[in-house]
């Protein structure tokens, strides 16, 4: 007969309805081999186990068809029932304990990148996109908390901080800018300006100094309308340093009377500069040079000025408020 | 004696009859072992058993009774029987269409039947 049996027939719609298949009544399994040969799902196997235990012994081979398909290395572990009938159980207990241990290898791995990626955290820079100065947090406290937004309308800067190094500039830059500021005369108030550079709050040292020291006696008859200038801060003067003084003026006192006396008639006398005579072992005499100084300079000027004693000076005599004044190099 | 009539009767368990030639339905071994008239109840050289006591009474009225195959799956039967009688001759024949839900029972009924 050229066209197939019932069986056949029968066999080839089953295969083709495979999936709706859960119980096959009491088929024998010699009958149902090749359909359920045909079963792709486990758990559909099971199904028919269930309801048709008659198939359970005879299903060895496609229990351990499963296995093979789905339980690598399953032929190390123990894989034979002991109950002929429990193999749908025996593949079920080899593939919980399979993916038991993918799911340790798999958190083995995940494990180990983790840490790997936790060092190489801990030697990155965290960046924090504001950075608050101390001083003025206290004036601006509990600002609201800003997002992290890179982009932000109206908000550029030349320094983008959106890496560790460009953090670092800003930072930089930062504190060099309010140190500026700081101490910049810029700083000054409008209202101030003008005041401070007339406000007079200290006597100037040194004259303070010169206050404190005992005035020098009046030369009679010679104009010194200038002090002694004072070249050390702190002079030393004793007693004995005085009483040289004293006698050294009144010497000269007396040369400058019979140098008068012999040279008052001409202003252009050859004048002899007088030099004090110089004491051996008088030291720290600090108004010795400086009466020196100011010995010479008013011996000349001493000569022409008594003779036309009654004129009026033409230039104004030394003030020391008076504006230096400058001469053309 | 038995009468062969040219038509048999083939009865499922649910009371459906269906009626058709004789020489299609024995193209299934056990029917046609049933309505041969036998010579007897216990012969020996039978290898299949008979699920049905009274042989001869099917002989004699060209009934058969099936008790384990319903009227849905034996109208397949049929259908099958004549199917195949219709393409006796030729090669190549499309599958006859087979319902999901009669699938499995119609196997067990072609087994039954040895079809």
């Amino acid at each position: 007969m050229p066209c197939s049996s019932l069986l056949d027939l029968s066999r080839r719609a089953c295969i083709r309805n495979i999936d709706g298949i859960t119980d096959v009544g009491d088929l024998p399994y010699h009958l149902l081999r090749p359909i359920l040969l045909k079963v792709e799902n486990p758990e559909q196997l099971r199904e028919i186990e269930t309801a048709s235990p008659q198939i359970c012994g005879h299903d060895a081979e496609l229990w351990r068809a499963f296995m093979k398909r789905d339980i690598p290395n399953w032929e190390k572990k123990p894989h034979e029932p002991r109950n002929p009938n429990s193999w749908g159980k025996v593949y079920r207990k080899l593939l919980r304990e399979d993916e038991e241990e993918q799911r340790q290898s798999e958190e083995a791995l995940r494990a180990a990148l983790n840490i790997r990626k936790e060092e190489k955290e801990k030697n990155q820079a965290t960046i924090i996109h504001k950075a608050i100065d101390p001083e003025k947090r206290k004036a601006r406290p509990a600002a609201k908390s800003s997002s992290t937004a890179l982009l932000s309308f109206g908000g550029g800067s030349r320094t983008k901080t959106n890496t560790a190094q460009g953090v670092l500039d800003r930072a930089r830059r930062e504190t060099q800018e309010t140190r500026n500021a700081r101490n910049s005369a810029l700083t000054m108030p409008t209202h101030l300006l003008n005041v401070k550079a007339s406000q007079v709050r200290q006597a100037p040292r040194g004259m303070v100094v010169g206050y404190n020291r005992p005035a020098p006696p009046k030369i009679v008859g010679s104009s010194i309308s200038r002090p002694a200038p004072i070249f050390i801060s702190r002079p030393v003067v004793t007693d004995r340093d005085r009483a040289l003084n004293a006698a050294i003026r009144s010497e000269r006192e007396e040369k400058e009377r019979r140098l008068k006396a012999l040279t008052g008639l001409s202003n252009t006398g050859a004048q002899k500069p007088l030099a004090p005579p110089r004491v051996p072992g008088a030291r720290g005499i600090a108004s010795l040079p400086g009466i020196a100084a100011a010995g010479s300079p008013t011996s000349r000027t001493a000569s022409p000025a008594p003779a036309p004693a009654p004129q009026q000076r033409k230039r104004p005599g030394y003030d020391p408020f008076m504006a230096v004044k400058r001469r053309k190099v | 004696m038995a009468e062969t009539t040219d038509y048999v009767t083939l009865i499922s368990n649910d009371g459906f009859e269906f009626v058709m030639q004789r020489s299609s339905a024995c193209i299934a071994e056990a029917i046609k072992r049933m309505l041969d008239p036998r010579r007897s109840a216990s012969d020996k050289q039978d290898v299949r058993t008979d699920p049905l006591k009274d042989n001869f009474s099917e002989a004699q009225t060209n009934t058969c009774k099936f008790e384990n195959i319903s009227g849905v799956v034996l109208e397949k039967v049929c259908e099958y029987l004549y199917y195949h009688e219709k393409f006796r001759d030729q090669k190549d024949v499309p599958d006859m269409d087979i319902p999901p839900e009669l699938c499995l029972e119609l196997l067990m009924a072609a087994d039954y039947l040895n079809v």
